[in-house]
């Protein structure tokens, strides 16, 4: 009586996370994703918050304003309100100025300090016996942009935040629906065959002819400028490949032994599909899935890029870039951070979806 | 006794941390003809490999590797070069994949006489015609322009034997040369490699996992088992009187030739009348189709109890008229089962059929679907033909399905993936037993496996046919299994039935040339032969 | 020779089908080639659409669509309305080709230079070198390949002209060549690399070796088959290089056809959409029908199967 083999074959996450780099663009896009559903809700600043006096800062750690900049501000208040000002000491939060007028001092001058950005609205401390002068504090309200501003003067993480919940959304939903025609499509011309088989691989061959880029500028002209429908054409153009996959495994599948032994023994053409093809078919579609999120996300980049996708105020990786292209020379910046983010999230989902595949090859008979 | 041409000592090759081989010593004499035996997994073809330095990436050998006073293993590249071909030849067991898919056959050849023998390219092409008809392939100036994959594998293994001796070499390394080729074939380039050798005194390293193969050509054979030799000795010892109780195992003998056991009055089980099996090829948009019959007008009896025996080469079409006796393969004329016409139903009325016909594969490890327990696989039957079972009482005829096929009722927790070969055969069996079936049809059932291993299922079979008198219709390429098996036996050639009869009748009387050939091929001996002695040889 | 025959049939059906695709889908969006000019009172735009046949039912306006195309006639442009499509065409599709080419050009020789030398020396610095390129070629796409040559060359460096055509002068096509053809190059480098580790592993090769056949001979052989795989990409290396050239040619502004066809498509134009959409749809089925005659001279299996 012959043994047993030695020890039970490994099971697929072991297989996976024995693959280079699967771990570790596994934590990567973790961390993408969190970025992408939390940042914009814990971050202070708003994607779409205007500083209309930060407008193209560069990226820094050090709060804003800087002293320069506060002189600055200061002197244009000056010149603004028609006032002299001194400056009569700094408190951590702000600054105290003996503000003096020509004339009768009038409150109303104080709104300047809650119009700007870099100041909250000033209190008055002491007035003085004539009412030409008065005592202030006018808190200072930090900012910090850690990757600066736009031309707009918003800050550049939180649109990168909102950009990739976007992205990422929009990347999934794609998916999602190039999935289902694909499954659709695919799975029934590979388990019917025949006639059907060959009128649907001829739909797929012909509609391979046109480059992804016509057809997308064709349905978003269709569609309009709308971002909900956005991911729509996306996964009506990705489809194809998925259908050809589908259609591949349900025929290998099919083709296998065991599912002539289904037959054999009676069973029903919905017990076979269910039972056996289905999912026997699971692993190889679930890795070429992790592949066809990475070239969603780059397909509606790449739509966005050219002003045909996601629309203003909400902004995606492709828009951001396309910004940044435009101020390349006053502000690098604004392109090498959204294209770095989009890298890494491009990056880490193909090795992940490489490992993936590499982990489900030769698993199932 | 001059010292030895090819001498190996302490050979040791190891992946990483896993030895292949462990200290093999053999040595090869100036003519004489060697056999490496043993079983995948016994290191036979990495020796040989290394002969050659011709190991795959990730192995390293140890030892020393002797030809006629040069040291081989670690040798310069240039040392391994001028012998490559020259003096040392090596063919391959896969012939089609072995040569280059791209070129024409007869260039390939043209290529080693003039790069190894310095013949000019004109002189190449003369020579290499020749070479061609010497290795027995007609039209050789048609076939020199034939690609690969346009011949068959017998004719690509002429090819590579052909490359091997353009220069006469002094050793010719066979590494499983006849494996993937059918029997007939087979037996036809064993008999081309003797009589070259034999012109050419060219001495040999025939590898094979078949002991009784080589036992008619081998001077000497040397069993291995897991990269270690288990015995060695001239060969008519080896085979009639093994030391080793795993030598005595790779002979095992298959049980005895069945004897008419069963009266032939029983009443008929399935009937087949004029089947014939035709699939269209697709021709293109402007040619026509054309029509290939995989079985042609065969007409069949089974009686209840008894076992036909289906006998014939890849492409005779027994695969497909066994799946067409069960009507899984549309099939034009009339089948009719336990008196019922079986023809007219179509696939939904013949589902509740089922339960009583069933099908044993080949491929143990294609058959179990890899994401079952075994517990489901084997109860599958069950659940579309008794739904009115129980979870509990599915158990238990389980454990009874695997106990019958002698395995332990725990196996039902576990996934085929777990199994080897042929424990995988017999859950396929018990997946087949366990719905009472009259019918059995086995499509190869132990081809894959080793040659033990097959004899024990083979005895499996028989045992369980006494028990439930069942009927079996046994399909196979190898005429020895089918004769333990078989009271009757068809032989199919090119979709027709050529014999039919008795199985002792076929095979003592054989009426077509065809039947003859296979007879020999299987060389066996006359069925009045007695089981005592373990020379039941097999091709 | 009958294969051929099927073939080309075949490409001219797909080619009708997305024509007829596109024109339909052109004609029900919403909003027309006149809408969005300022001011244009009802019955200009009704004259305006009379005299490109716009009023007339869809079926119609196809048919003479495609009358006009069996003469060369792709229509005159509905918003650059001096001029007729082919005239445009005429003028941006020579410069599109031209860096099309070039960039096959570049893409092909670097990319199996590389994966050549990444095969032979296997696990060298050149392997992982080509392995991380192919990443980056996936990770950091065309869009923003374009840009940052701008910055470095162009802005920093000051080498090369950041953009225009000018005149297809050769500085200009530098940039916008290697922007296409980067990508690309890593592609097929990693594609060849990976066939031709597969091939100097096959049983085949074995036996060369095992015959003690010259290495130069055996490369020659490992090669040609390794090639096969590369060959089978060229059909969609041209439709990304097309792709690609929307954005070159916006980003370098470039007057080719991909530039053309984004503002086209934005105003309604249908003509020069229509001439576009069966421009890139006959070179893509004409090359791969270049594509598969060429498999099947290198291998026999195809031409005989």
């Amino acid at each position: 009586m012959d043994s047993f083999v030695e020890t039970a074959p490994p099971g697929f996450a072991q297989r996976l996370f024995r693959q280079k780099g699967a771990l570790g663009s596994l934590l990567c896009l973790a961390l993408l994703a969190l970025a992408g559903l939390f940042g914009p809700l814990a971050y202070p600043h708003a994607y779409d918050r205007v500083y209309r006096d930060f407008v193209l800062t560069p990226p820094s750690l050090d709060a804003h304003p800087t002293a320069a900049e506060t002189q600055a501000a200061l002197a244009d208040f000056v010149q603004e309100m028609n006032v002299a000002v001194m400056q009569a000491g700094q408190s951590a939060d702000g600054v105290l100025l003996q503000i003096i007028s020509p004339k009768q001092f009038d409150p109303r001058v104080l709104r300047y300090f809650s119009r700007a950005d870099i100041f909250e609205p000033a209190r008055i401390l002491i007035r003085s016996a004539d009412g030409h002068a008065v005592t202030v504090h006018v808190p200072i309200h930090r900012l910090v942009f850690p990757f600066g501003t736009d031309a707009n003067g918003r800050d550049l993480l939180a649109r990168i935040f909102i950009a990739l919940r976007i992205s990422l959304a929009v990347g999934i939903l794609a998916t999602l629906v190039a999935l289902s025609l694909g499954v659709a499509v695919g799975g029934v011309a590979g388990f019917v065959g025949g006639r059907t088989d060959l009128a649907l691989m001829r739909l797929v061959e012909i509609l391979y002819a046109l480059p992804f880029i016509f057809f997308v500028i064709l349905l978003t002209v269709f569609i309009g400028r709308n971002f909900v429908l956005i991911f729509v054409a996306i996964g009506v153009v990705e489809w194809l490949d998925m259908a050809r996959i589908v259609r591949g495994e349900t025929l290998a599948v099919k083709a296998r032994d065991y599912v002539a032994a289904a037959e054999a023994l009676g069973a029903g053409p919905g017990a076979i599909f269910f039972r056996h093809i289905l999912p026997n078919m699971l692993a190889p579609i679930a890795a070429f899935l992790t592949l066809l999120v990475p070239r969603v996300i780059l397909a509606e980049s790449f739509v966005s890029f050219l002003g045909l996708g996601v629309q203003e105020p909400l902004t995606s990786l492709g828009l951001l870039i396309a910004d940044g292209a435009r101020t390349i020379q006053s502000a690098p910046y604004l392109l090498i951070f959204p294209a770095c983010v989009l890298a890494f999230t491009l990056g880490a989902l193909n090795i992940l979806g490489d490992a993936f595949t590499r982990a489900t090859e030769g698993r199932s008979q | 006794m001059s010292a030895p041409l090819l001498s190996v000592r302490d050979l040791r090759i190891a992946f990483g941390a896993q030895e292949a081989v462990r200290g093999l010593n053999f040595d090869v004499a100036k003519g004489e003809t060697i056999a490496l035996i043993g079983e995948s997994g016994s290191g036979k073809s990495l020796a040989a490999l290394s002969i050659l330095g011709l190991l795959p990436e990730g192995a390293k050998a140890q030892g020393a590797i002797n030809f006629d006073g040069a040291e081989l293993l670690h040798a310069a590249p240039s040392v391994l070069d001028a012998l490559r071909g020259r003096r040392i030849a090596m063919i391959f067991q896969e012939p089609t994949a072995a040569l280059d898919p791209l070129f024409p056959v007869g260039q390939q050849i043209v290529d080693v006489l003039h790069f190894r023998a310095e013949l000019s390219r004109a002189d190449a092409k003369a020579r290499s015609l020749e070479l061609i008809e010497q290795v027995g392939i007609d039209s050789p100036a048609r076939r020199w322009r034939a690609y690969p994959h346009e011949l068959s594998g017998g004719q690509n293994q002429r090819i590579a034997i052909a490359m091997a001796i353009a220069c006469h070499p002094d050793v010719l390394i066979a590494d499983e040369p006849t494996t993937a080729l059918d029997g007939t074939v087979a037996a036809r380039i064993l008999d081309l490699l003797t009589e070259l050798k034999t012109r050419l005194n060219m001495a040999m390293i025939f590898i094979s996992h078949d002991l009784t193969l080589v036992g008619r050509f081998a001077d000497r054979i040397y069993v291995m088992r897991r990269g270690e030799m288990v015995e060695t000795g001239p060969s008519q010892q080896i085979l009639t009187a093994p030391k080793e109780a795993y030598t005595r195992e790779l002979i095992a003998a298959l049980p005895p030739p069945r004897v008419d056991r069963t009266s032939s009055d029983q009443p008929v089980l399935l009937e087949a009348q004029q089947i014939t099996v035709a699939f269209l090829l697709r021709g293109g948009l402007f040619e026509k189709k054309q029509e290939i019959k995989a079985v042609d007008d065969v007409s069949l009896t089974l009686r209840q109890g008894r076992t036909l025996g289906l006998v014939g080469e890849s492409g005779s079409g027994k695969s497909t008229l066994g799946r067409a006796l069960l009507k899984l393969v549309p099939a034009s004329g009339l089948i009719s089962f336990e008196g019922r016409n079986l023809s007219p139903l179509t696939r939904a009325e013949m589902r509740p059929l089922r339960r009583m016909m069933q099908l044993v594969f080949q491929n143990p490890y294609g058959a179990l679907s890899p994401r079952m327990s075994v517990g489901e696989i084997v109860t599958e039957g069950l659940r579309i033909h008794a739904p009115e079972l129980s979870a509990h009482e599915r158990g238990q005829r389980a454990i009874e399905a695997l106990h019958e096929v002698g395995l332990d009722a725990k196996t039902r927790f576990r996934y085929p993936a777990e199994f080897s070969g042929g424990q995988r055969q017999r859950i396929a069996i018990a997946r087949a037993l366990i719905l009472k079936p009259n019918l059995l049809v086995f499509d190869e059932p132990t081809s894959a496996l080793d040659r033990a291993i097959a004899v024990d299922l083979l005895e499996l079979l028989l045992k369980l046919q006494a028990a439930h008198d069942l009927t079996y219709v046994f399909i196979s390429h190898d005429l020895a299994v089918v004769r333990a098996m078989a009271d009757e036996i068809a032989v199919m050639k090119a979709g027709k039935i050529m014999d039919y009869g008795p199985a002792d009748d076929v095979i003592a009387r054989p009426k077509d040339a065809f039947t003859k050939a296979l007879v020999e091929a299987a060389t066996l001996s006359p069925p009045s032969a007695s089981a005592e002695y373990p020379h039941t040889r097999r091709s | 020779m009958r294969h051929l025959f099927t073939r080309l049939a075949a490409s001219l059906v797909t080619l009708f089908v997305v024509v007829a695709i596109a024109f339909f889908l052109m004609h029900l969006a919403p909003g027309g080639p006149f809408e969005s000019e300022r001011g244009i009172d009802p019955a200009t735009l009704a004259q305006l659409k009379k005299l490109y046949g716009l009023d007339l039912p869809l079926p119609q306006q196809f048919a003479h669509y495609l009358l006009g195309l069996l003469h060369g006639d792709l229509g005159p442009s509905l918003r650059w309305r001096d001029f007729t499509v082919a005239e445009l065409f005429s003028r941006a599709l020579p410069v599109s080709l031209t860096l099309g080419t070039e960039a096959l050009i570049v893409a092909l020789a670097g990319g199996v230079a590389l994966g050549l030398l990444a095969a032979v020396r296997r696990n060298g610095f050149a392997a992982r070198a080509v392995d991380l390129f192919a990443l980056s070629a996936i990770a950091v796409p065309n869009f923003v390949i374009a840009p940052l040559l701008q910055l470095v060359f162009g802005l920093g460096l000051r080498a090369l002209p950041v953009g225009g055509w000018n005149d297809g002068a050769w500085p200009n096509h530098i940039l916008p060549v290697a922007t296409l053809a980067l990508p690309q190059m890593a592609v097929i480098a990693r594609l060849l690399a990976a066939s031709l580790k597969d091939v100097l592993a096959s049983p085949s090769v074995r036996t060369l070796r095992a015959f003690g056949l010259p290495q130069p001979l055996i490369y020659a052989h490992a090669v040609r088959g390794a090639f096969l795989p590369v060959l089978s990409y060229l059909g969609p290396l041209a439709a990304n290089l097309l792709t690609g050239s929307v954005v070159v040619e916006t980003v370098f502004g470039i007057p080719g056809i991909g530039r053309y066809f984004v503002t086209a498509a934005l105003g309604r134009d249908y003509t020069l959409v229509l001439g576009t959409v069966i421009v890139v749809a006959a070179l893509v089925i004409f090359f791969n029908l270049i594509v598969d005659l060429l498999y099947g001279v290198i291998d026999p299996r195809v031409r005989h199967g």
